[in-house]
């Protein structure tokens, strides 16, 4: 049955992306997104990659997309002018994307690689658990202070107008929320 | 759903099918980039990009049957969330002094 | 697996470092943002111990710990130690810097929070061993760039040029993430040891040459080489000045450190010689050739047409990546040697012209090259010194900047690299016309006001400090020589 999951989730997943970047207002887009994001969950699932799938649709489609969700909309309806890009811009961002997708198309197209079987234990939470606070585990504190140190730059820098009328209205506690998940974990 | 099962049992994928379904989104990603000039469509592309590492490195990781690549997906996730933190509370902040500052220099990267 | 406590002795400098961030947030925290001067001895003090302790236990010999996530070398200790004296000489510059100021004093604090973090992000860069750390060490210190860019208030250029940064910043990361995904692919591994036993068989081809590509992206971003240059000029003139000073040395200088341990251990196989030579199937010296040949003519070129002194400062240090990166396309231990020396040299001196930028900006009102006009006559000693940086930054005799380059063009042109390392030299003339510009403002334009300008006394104190070993390193080079060496030997001798 992976194989038709597979279909179904990926191409659900690929006219989500292509119509997150189509999309003309940025909160339609911000849907689009999020769509794609639970599909690519659903694909990580088709992987055995159970805690992944998990935080996918946690952190990612959850928390990452409410908050650019959140800010959408905090910064309101703005005159959208049409997108005209510079012709000569698009061409060459074109064929650019275009070599590099080609390139790596060809590069995957090489060779056929069927998935082999694996234990019952792969992807699940105590596996990578395992391994994330053993082997990774200074890469896990290390992720901690970079969060922390996120959070202290998001709250400098959408604070700043503290004493002006506008400063109940900023989202200074927002970034936190990814962040705040994070220091929990790590404390 | 005997048809259906049998139609999935055909339908054989490995590790080149998911690494074109990444390359893809990779690329869908790249352009949103390039081509938008929203500021917040073009995070949300980059967020795509990642999310197109994330695909190829769990695939790998089954395909090696090695757990490790799953361990870096964590801290891909990790490292999504703090850029669109501090990308986005930038975007806020500029949003915010827009009211004294010249607006067409704005519109330079905010249209 | 495998924590134990020794580990920690090695790690001490990175975790006083790591330590001291959080400190600096929470003496900021406690004293409520109003007595500034607590986080600012925090970063001091835990700098001052941090150095002591890396000065006190130099490692003799390569220690792979936490986990074989980070080593521990001479190599680490190079870096570790210069980025240890700029983080220190760029707080004490930021002290008395009207920007960093600010007009009613407040966010002080967490400048020296992040310049804490900085340090120990680049510290942990030039250590990594596995594409997780530099993944993360990179990510860190770029985070930390992004909020120090947008850290001027009431500039709508420092938000403008910080967003810019964290934009295309995370757009090269994400694409170094793909090619580090590549590289896990590929060898099933992601230490770069594992790494390089996995590509030992010759395999790869193509695959690899992209994750290269893509690998080399993100670093180029961060060390700001052509094409992936173009956010430096405005995130240079938008930042603050100080954050502008720490830019041009520290993550740079650290993108270096990453990129020279990563390909070293990772990507290059010792052949049958004893010499260096990369993975067969990548004309990789051709591709870095042409990237440096680039970065320092398109930054020489653009440099020329800049009035701004900072912004022509911000094309300098591109074109001296572009120099830099001319010792890194050769695969020899001396051209090695020869960038470590450069990079060492270079931060002192681009420092210090950038001190010079800061002390001024308290006082005159532009960053044109007009404003500083008759300087030579109002403030004799901060233009000699401004002097000094740029007959340096321009490679002339008696300064380290002309020894830093000798060797740089040197060993290109013993790889054979004629062509480069001529290009160099004319690239240096070149430069030569735009510092000169400087110093002919300076001496040779009379001033529209006289008098002193009067600039803070730290400042001062600082410029001198930094303009000793420009010049003495011009004369005696030959300690920094060996040190520098030295430090090499651990890296590519046993990996």
């Amino acid at each position: 049955m992976q194989g038709l999951f597979f279909y179904l989730f990926g191409t659900v997943a690929v006219i989500s992306a292509l119509l997150t970047i189509t999309r003309r207002d940025p909160v339609t887009s911000a849907f689009w997104l999020i769509f794609c994001f639970l599909n690519v969950a659903a694909l990580f699932a088709t992987l055995s990659a159970h805690l992944i799938a998990v935080l996918q649709i946690l952190i990612y489609a959850g928390a990452i997309m409410v908050f650019f969700l959140f800010v959408t909309m905090f910064l309101g309806k703005e005159k959208r002018s049409a997108e005209r890009p510079n012709p000569v811009v698009f061409g060459v961002g074109v064929l650019t994307v275009g070599a590099i997708a080609g390139g790596l198309m060809r590069l995957v197209r090489s060779g056929s690689h069927d998935f082999g079987e694996v234990g019952p234990e792969h992807g699940t939470i105590e596996a990578v658990s395992r391994l994330l606070l053993s082997n990774y585990l200074f890469a896990f504190e290390l992720t901690g202070l970079l969060l922390t140190v996120a959070m202290v730059g998001a709250v400098l820098l959408a604070r700043r107008e503290a004493k002006g009328a506008r400063a109940t209205r900023t989202p200074a506690g927002a970034p936190s929320g990814p962040a705040g998940v994070e220091e929990v974990a790590d404390a | 759903m005997p048809d259906l099962q049998s139609l999935g049992d055909n339908l054989q994928v490995g590790l080149e099918h998911y690494l074109t379904l990444s390359v893809m989104l990779f690329s869908i990603g790249t352009l949103g980039v390039i081509f938008r000039r929203n500021v917040l469509v073009m995070f949300m592309s980059v967020e795509l990009m990642l999310t197109s590492v994330n695909i190829s490195l769990v695939a790998f990781s089954r395909y090696l049957d090695d757990l490790n690549g799953h361990v870096l997906v964590l801290f891909v996730l990790a490292v999504a969330a703090a850029e669109a933190g501090v990308g986005l509370a930038i975007l806020v902040e500029i949003f915010k002094k827009r009211d004294t500052v010249d607006v067409d220099e704005f519109r330079q990267l905010m249209e | 697996m495998n924590f134990t406590w020794s580990d920690a002795a090695y790690f001490g400098p990175e975790a006083v470092m790591g330590l001291t961030f959080l400190l600096c947030v929470l003496g900021d925290l406690v004293t409520r943002g109003r007595r500034h001067v607590v986080p600012f001895g925090t970063l001091l003090v835990g700098t001052a111990i941090s150095l002591v302790l890396a000065l006190l236990h130099p490692p003799v010999s390569s220690h792979a710990i936490l986990g074989q996530m980070v080593v521990v070398d001479g190599f680490a200790h190079f870096f570790r130690l210069l980025f240890l004296g700029i983080t220190f000489v760029t707080a004490l510059l930021s002290w008395s810097s009207r920007e960093i100021m600010g007009r009613d004093r407040e966010h002080q604090g967490e400048f020296y929070a992040l310049a804490a973090m900085l340090c120990f992000g680049m510290m942990v860069m030039a250590e990594s061993a596995d594409i997780v750390m530099l993944a993360l060490s990179l990510e860190a210190v770029s985070i930390t760039s992004y909020i120090l860019a947008g850290f001027a208030r009431f500039s709508f250029r420092s938000s403008e040029a910080a967003l810019k940064y964290v934009l295309w910043g995370a757009v090269s990361s994400a694409v170094m993430l793909y090619g580090l995904s590549l590289f896990y692919g590929l060898t099933g591994a992601t230490s770069y040891e594992g790494i390089r036993a996995g590509l030992s068989g010759g395999q790869g081809g193509m695959a690899l040459l992209v994750a290269i590509l893509f690998v080399m992206a993100g670093i180029g971003y961060k060390i700001s080489a052509v094409p992936f240059h173009f956010w430096t000029p405005d995130v240079y003139e938008g930042a603050p000045a100080p954050v502008a000073a720490i830019f041009a040395s520290g993550p740079k200088i650290a993108g270096f450190a990453l990129m020279i341990r990563f390909f070293y251990v990772a990507l290059v196989q010792d052949d049958s010689q004893g010499t260096l030579a990369l993975l067969d199937d990548v004309q990789w010296p051709w591709v870095l050739a042409i990237i440096s040949a680039a970065t320092m003519t398109l930054g020489n070129m653009a440099a020329i047409r800049q009035n701004s002194v900072r912004r022509l400062l911000a094309y300098s240090s591109i074109a001296h990546v572009g120099y830099m990166l001319m010792g890194f396309v050769v695969l020899s231990a001396n051209g090695l040697a020869a960038v470590l020396f450069y990079l060492f040299v270079y931060a002192i001196m681009t420092i210090g012209a950038f001190l010079v930028v800061v002390a001024l900006n308290n006082r005159v009102s532009g960053e044109e090259i007009d404003d500083y006009a008759g300087l030579g006559f109002r403030e004799p000693l901060v233009a000699a010194m401004m002097f000094l940086f740029l007959i340096s930054l321009t490679g002339l005799p008696p300064t380290a900047g002309f020894i830093g380059k000798f060797y740089l063009f040197a060993a290109a042109g013993e790889a054979g690299l004629w062509w480069l390392a001529i290009l160099g030299v004319l690239n240096s003339v070149v430069s030569l016309y735009y510092y000169m510009r400087i110093a002919r403002a300076m001496y040779f334009t009379p001033p529209e006001l006289s008098g002193r300008v009067g600039l803070a006394q730290a400042h001062l104190i600082l410029l001198v400090v930094l303009a000793v070993p420009t010049l003495v390193l011009g004369v005696f080079w030959s300690p920094l020589k060996e040190f520098a060496d030295q430090s090499l030997r651990m890296l590519l001798g046993g990996g």
